[in-house]
């Protein structure tokens, strides 16, 4: 997948454009507006990382020339400003979703991966890394034939991961997508139940799915 | 503001003094005029009696004109009898020259018991007023009397009088502009220090303050007032730079901890694992930055005026739930009970992550202050039939009187030891309060060292 990155910002374009490409995109990086403008113009990208403050063209106009052109690439923009009505703004002009900096690099990552994924949501009736085994339907949860005893919520939680699986997910978007918590509450919560979600399904067993990635949160995946 | 009082001041005391001279003035003329007519009347009717009773016209000439005749000059009234042929039968010497009969040709046309008054200006400048009736004379015949008072010397008297008059009102105009120019320019000299003081105060003079002794008491208030607004600015000004101070204070220890962590672990070469481990720490680390520059952000902005919440309707119950729900194993962790009584059916309108935000952070710093088998209750309810009262109890360590006015101020921490270990860097009740003041709402403590605390936070509910 192509990404456009129009970011002013050296280390900020090239961080963004080594941890995008070590994810498997390809990105390219624009200075300003114009030539923002100008490459998405000519490649065909499946996504553009916007940053809104950029000398000349702002990136409010860059969105508007490209919907105006009836380019409907989808749009992620950076912005430093948190105030509700910038944040209207840019949806209202057109952008799919937004990051705050400072943001978690991850959390972009979710992002893009959400937009990118947007579509007839199909989710298979049975999820499966290693020997865990997810009902969906059923909200039951196995590990080698083994039914693993879960609350609701530690259910939830388990499929995020599941579903997710090989994505680091930062405590924030555990926060959101487990429990609706829409707030940064800070590391520790997240973190306990984290624990308690591993007594059941990791601690009984060899296999140890799911990690902790410091400083960013949390995978499960298949590790040798 | 000088100009326009000594104008209303000097323009009302010329209306005073207008009405009052005009009020006299024509008191005067008019009583003059009464008086007149009086004379007039008495004489002209003394007078057609006496005629009619003469028994001669050398008689009836003598009783109205008088012995001899007098001075023209000096004469003040004057008598003529007509008769009904138009002849002058008897007439004050000197009177044809001044009243001459061609001027009254309505005379003749009298009829018995019908009067004729008549103010005259003659052509030599003299004024008199004159009366003419219908009589008998002495033998018997219709006749005209016309009796005539000379009211010259009377009408130059009043002219003079309106003269000095007019002289008093202009001279009491000038006096009174003047003084009522005085007089508002001293009284607006107060005014103007306070303006010239005013003008003089910047963000470095702000501990300045107004003198109020030696001035009126309606601008006492005004100065005190004045100085009660300079203290305020003082204090805010103030609160402002302590509060830079603070946040370099406050942010430069977790970047000196991120600095000298990687410094340390560039020293010398160390395995993957091992930079893999610092990287995360100075990750963390900095995420903990980010959040406290979020923090201080949102504080800002809370405190702007015009920022207003976006505002949905909750459910208090689902969302206490969720939240008790989602601090629960901390609580569990920490051994302590955690549980909620909510009003069943309350709804209230609030911002939603910021409802969140504000309970958590109270739910959070509860379990962190409260020891093992201690038990923390969130209560929720309807209070005064408008407001929505939450409260969160704890059985905890309590917050020490001297601490408890400044518990919501940024960065304060009550016990100074346990600084860092909090991930909101004293920030979270500061926060709290400026969720409840934005959405119209306050917060309040109630603590005793080792007896527990209870935070209260009011918010309107606004319509469920």
């Amino acid at each position: 997948m192509k990404l456009l990155i129009i970011e002013d910002e050296d280390k900020t374009a090239a961080f963004l454009k080594k941890g995008l490409e070590e994810s498997g995109f390809v990105a390219d990086t624009a200075e300003d507006g114009e030539a923002g403008t100008h490459l998405a113009q000519q490649g065909d990208y499946d996504l553009i990382i916007l940053d809104v403050m950029l000398p000349g063209q702002d990136g409010w106009s860059v969105l508007k020339t490209l919907r105006l052109r009836r380019d409907q690439t989808p749009v992620l923009f950076l912005t430093a400003r948190d105030s509700v009505p910038d944040r209207v703004h840019g949806l209202e002009l057109g952008a799919d979703d937004y990051l705050v900096k400072p943001f978690a690099f991850s959390e972009l990552l979710a992002r893009i991966r959400t937009i990118l994924r947007r579509g007839p949501a199909r989710q298979p009736a049975t999820l499966r890394v290693a020997d865990l085994e997810i009902d969906v339907q059923r909200h039951k949860a196995t590990r080698s034939g083994r039914q693993i005893d879960l609350t609701p919520k530690e259910f939830l939680l388990l499929s995020l991961l599941v579903r997710r699986s090989g994505d680091v997910l930062s405590r924030t978007l555990i926060a959101e997508q487990v429990w609706d918590i829409n707030f940064d509450s800070g590391t520790n919560v997240v973190d306990v139940h984290m624990h308690r979600l591993r007594a059941k399904v990791d601690d009984p067993f060899d296999l140890k799915l799911i990690h902790t990635v410091r400083g960013i949160g949390y995978v499960l995946e298949e590790r040798a | 503001m000088v100009i326009r009082m000594t104008t209303w001041y000097a323009g009302t005391s010329f209306l005073l003094v207008l009405m009052a001279t005009s009020v006299l003035y024509w008191s005067m003329a008019a009583n003059m005029d009464a008086e007149d007519h009086r004379v007039l009347r008495n004489t002209a009717t003394n007078l057609s009696d006496l005629l009619r009773l003469s028994p001669s016209i050398g008689y009836a000439k003598r009783v109205l004109i008088g012995p001899s005749p007098p001075l023209p000059e000096r004469q003040f009234i004057w008598v003529r009898v007509l008769m009904a042929d138009g002849r002058t039968s008897i007439e004050t010497t000197g009177m044809s020259r001044r009243l001459p009969v061609s001027d009254f040709p309505a005379l003749l046309a009298l009829q018995p018991g019908q009067e004729l008054i008549r103010s005259i200006e003659t052509r030599s400048g003299l004024v008199f007023q004159t009366l003419s009736m219908r009589l008998t004379d002495q033998r018997g015949q219709p006749a005209v009397l016309q009796v005539a008072i000379d009211r010259t010397a009377e009408q130059h008297l009043l002219m003079q009088y309106r003269e000095r008059l007019m002289a008093v009102l202009l001279i009491s105009l000038a006096i009174c502009s003047a003084i009522g120019f005085l007089i508002a320019r001293g009284g607006f000299r107060p005014v103007d220090q306070i303006s010239r003081a005013a003008r003089d105060i910047r963000s470095s003079t702000l501990h300045e303050r107004l003198d109020t002794a030696g001035l009126p008491a309606e601008l006492q208030s005004l100065a005190e007032s004045f100085n009660v607004m300079l203290a305020r600015l003082e204090g805010s000004f103030q609160q402002i730079s302590r509060f830079s101070a603070d946040v370099a204070h406050e942010l430069r220890t977790p970047i000196n901890n991120l600095r000298g962590e990687i410094e340390v672990a560039l020293g010398k070469t160390r395995s993957e694992a091992e930079y893999r481990d610092v990287l995360g720490s100075a990750l963390e680390e900095c995420a903990r930055i980010g959040r406290v520059i979020q923090s201080l952000l949102f504080l800002a902005r809370a405190e702007m005026a015009g920022e207003s919440p976006q505002l949905e309707m909750l459910n208090v119950h689902a969302e206490i739930a969720a939240i008790i729900e989602f601090y629960e194993p901390i609580a569990v962790a920490g051994g302590v009970a955690l549980a909620a009584q909510v009003e069943p059916s309350l709804l209230a309108a609030f911002d939603r992550p910021l409802f969140q935000q504000a309970v958590g952070n109270l739910v959070a710093n509860a379990i962190a202050h409260t020891p093992r088998s201690g038990w923390i209750l969130v209560r929720a309810q309807r209070s005064e039939s408008s407001m929505l009262q939450i409260e969160v109890v704890d059985t905890g360590r309590g917050i020490a009187r001297a601490h408890l006015p400044h518990v919501f101020d940024r960065f304060y921490r009550a016990d100074r030891a346990r600084s860092n270990k909090g991930s909101n860097f004293g920030l979270g009740l500061s926060i709290v309060k400026s969720i409840a003041v934005l959405h119209g709402g306050s917060v309040s403590i109630v603590s005793e060292s080792g007896a527990g605390t209870t935070v209260t936070l009011r918010t309107p509910l606004r319509g469920a």
